[in-house]
Formats: structure tokens, C-alpha cells, sequence
């Protein structure tokens, strides 16, 4: 074997076809679970939450991919002696990432419907009297303009 | 939705209270009304806690008093609704009631030691008869 190569080529396939397998895999479920959440908070502009919901995913797939492809390389030796723990390792590391990205950005949703909800609730505590109104004042009389004489 | 708050003009602590508030970005709109004033005593004039205990009204003229109205005062901002909400449970409560009447009972004291920033609408301070107890608040 070429003691220069990082990793044998097999092994690049293999970890690109298992990482972008599941980058769609992912994206899928975002996309379909993702757009009911933000039609949720996004009560009154759908348009608005499926342009959102879209272009979250389309973040998240050149985020995934992109690190995927990151990662993978170097380590010559680690690489080339031992592929398999080497491909596992990366996408452990990839799935770890990615996760720990997703719950933040389920944290930072959640906290945008939370105070979308908070817009609307009611007093925490009832009125405890009525005041009835008081009696206007008397409206000023009403002061008419005479007509203007026409100029010349 | 609206609500007028009134609060007693002659005290430096809801004068500052008054200033906080009016800089507050809010989820309604508030009108803050000293209770001293014209306006004030036209509308309300019927309240006997009028300047003695911070009053909330709502657009139905349907008002909270003292404690509450503090409470309500509070669900009004945008940053400290949901603590209206933690402050009116159960566990709360008692708690937050006894220490917004405290803050009431002692606001000239208290006042005096934040500092009393100037007053260009106090009206002229009246003597006032002793008054009924205000009512308990929420719970």
C-alpha cells in the first residue's frame, strides 16, 4: 500500500455514502417535523414558516455535509492501519456535533414560541373591582367658522 | 387592549418606578397617570385607595388594587410577564403579596434613601382621612 495514502479509497466511499445517507436521512425528518413546529409559531405567515423551515434544512445539509467531508482526513497512520475504527470514530464525531447543534436549535424554537404564546395570555389575576366611568365633561361649544367673504 | 396605571406622585420611589416603566417595551399600551392629578380624580375619584395603593385599570374600567396592581403592572412588560405568572401561583404568592405590600406601606422611606428625582406634575400634596384597609390581594 502507498504509505502516503491517508486512507484507502474504499474507505472514502464508504464514509461518503454512509454520511450523506444520513445528512438525508436527517434533513427528512427535519424538514417534515420541523415545518409543523414553526407553522406553530408562525401562526399567521405560513409562507413565512415553510421559507424558514426550508432554508434551515438547506443550512443543515451544507453544514452536515461539509463537516462530514472536514473530518475525514489526516491521521495517516490511525487511518490506513485500522479504517474501520477510523470511519466510525468520524462519524461518531459527526453525529455528536450535529445533535448537540440540534438541541440548541430546538432550545432557541422553543423559546420563540414560548414568548409567542406569552403575547397573548391574560392577567395572572382577576380584576378585583369595576370602577364605573365617570361622566365626561361637558364638550366645549362647538365654534362654527363663518364663512369667509371671497376675496376680490 | 390598554391599561392606566396611577400611582402616587409625592413618593420618589414610584416616581422612579413610574420612569422605569414608561421606558419598558410593553405588550399593551399603559397610560400612567399620577393619582394627584385632574384627570385622575375625575376618572377615579371614586376609589378610596386613590395615591395610597398603586391602581390598574383596564379598558372595561375594571381595576386591581395594590398588590395585584403591581402584579398587573408587571405582566404588562414584555420581559417580566412570565415572572407575573410565577409570582401569582401558589408558592409564590403569599410571598410576593406581603412583599408588594411592604414596598407600599414603606415607599416615602424607602424613597428617601434611592433619592427623589425632581417633580414637575405633583399636584399639591392633601391631607387624606384614615382609610379602610385596601383589599388583600390575589389569593
Amino acid at each position: 500500500m502507498n504509505p502516503t495514502a491517508t486512507a484507502p479509497p474504499v474507505l472514502y466511499g464508504v464514509y461518503i455514502v454512509l454520511s450523506i445517507a444520513l445528512t438525508v436521512l436527517l434533513a427528512a425528518t427535519l424538514y417534515r417535523n420541523g415545518r409543523t413546529f414553526l407553522r406553530d409559531v408562525f401562526a399567521e405567515q405560513q409562507a413565512m414558516a415553510d421559507a424558514l423551515n426550508h432554508l434551515l434544512v438547506v443550512g443543515f445539509f451544507m453544514l452536515n455535509a461539509g463537516y462530514a467531508l472536514l473530518i475525514f482526513r489526516g491521521e495517516d497512520a490511525k487511518a490506513s492501519a485500522r479504517p474501520a475504527d477510523f470511519a466510525m470514530d468520524r462519524l461518531g464525531l459527526l453525529l455528536v456535533t450535529l445533535g448537540i447543534i440540534h438541541f440548541v436549535n430546538m432550545a432557541v424554537f422553543w423559546k420563540i414560541r414560548h414568548r409567542a404564546r406569552m403575547a397573548e395570555l391574560p392577567p395572572p389575576v382577576q380584576p378585583q373591582m369595576y370602577v364605573p366611568p365617570a361622566p365626561r365633561p361637558p364638550a366645549p361649544p362647538v365654534q362654527w367658522d363663518r364663512p369667509r367673504p371671497a376675496h376680490g | 387592549m390598554g391599561l392606566t396605571v396611577v400611582y402616587d406622585e409625592h413618593c420618589a420611589l414610584c416616581r422612579r418606578a413610574r420612569e422605569w416603566l414608561a421606558t419598558q417595551p410593553t405588550y399593551v399600551e399603559l397610560e400612567l397617570l399620577a393619582a394627584g392629578s385632574p384627570e385622575a380624580r375625575r376618572r377615579y375619584g371614586g376609589l378610596p385607595w386613590l395615591g395610597q395603593e398603586l391602581v390598574v385599570v383596564n379598558e372595561h374600567d375594571e381595576a386591581w388594587i395594590g398588590p395585584a396592581a403591581f402584579l398587573v403592572a408587571m405582566w404588562s412588560t414584555r420581559r417580566y410577564r412570565s415572572w407575573s405568572y410565577r409570582l401569582s401561583s401558589a408558592a409564590f404568592a403569599p410571598m410576593a403579596e406581603r412583599f408588594f405590600h411592604m414596598i407600599s406601606a414603606r415607599r416615602h422611606r424607602i424613597g428617601a434613601i434611592v433619592g427623589s428625582p425632581g417633580c414637575t406634575y405633583c399636584a399639591r400634596p392633601e391631607h387624606r382621612a384614615s382609610l379602610p384597609l385596601p383589599p388583600n390581594g390575589w389569593t
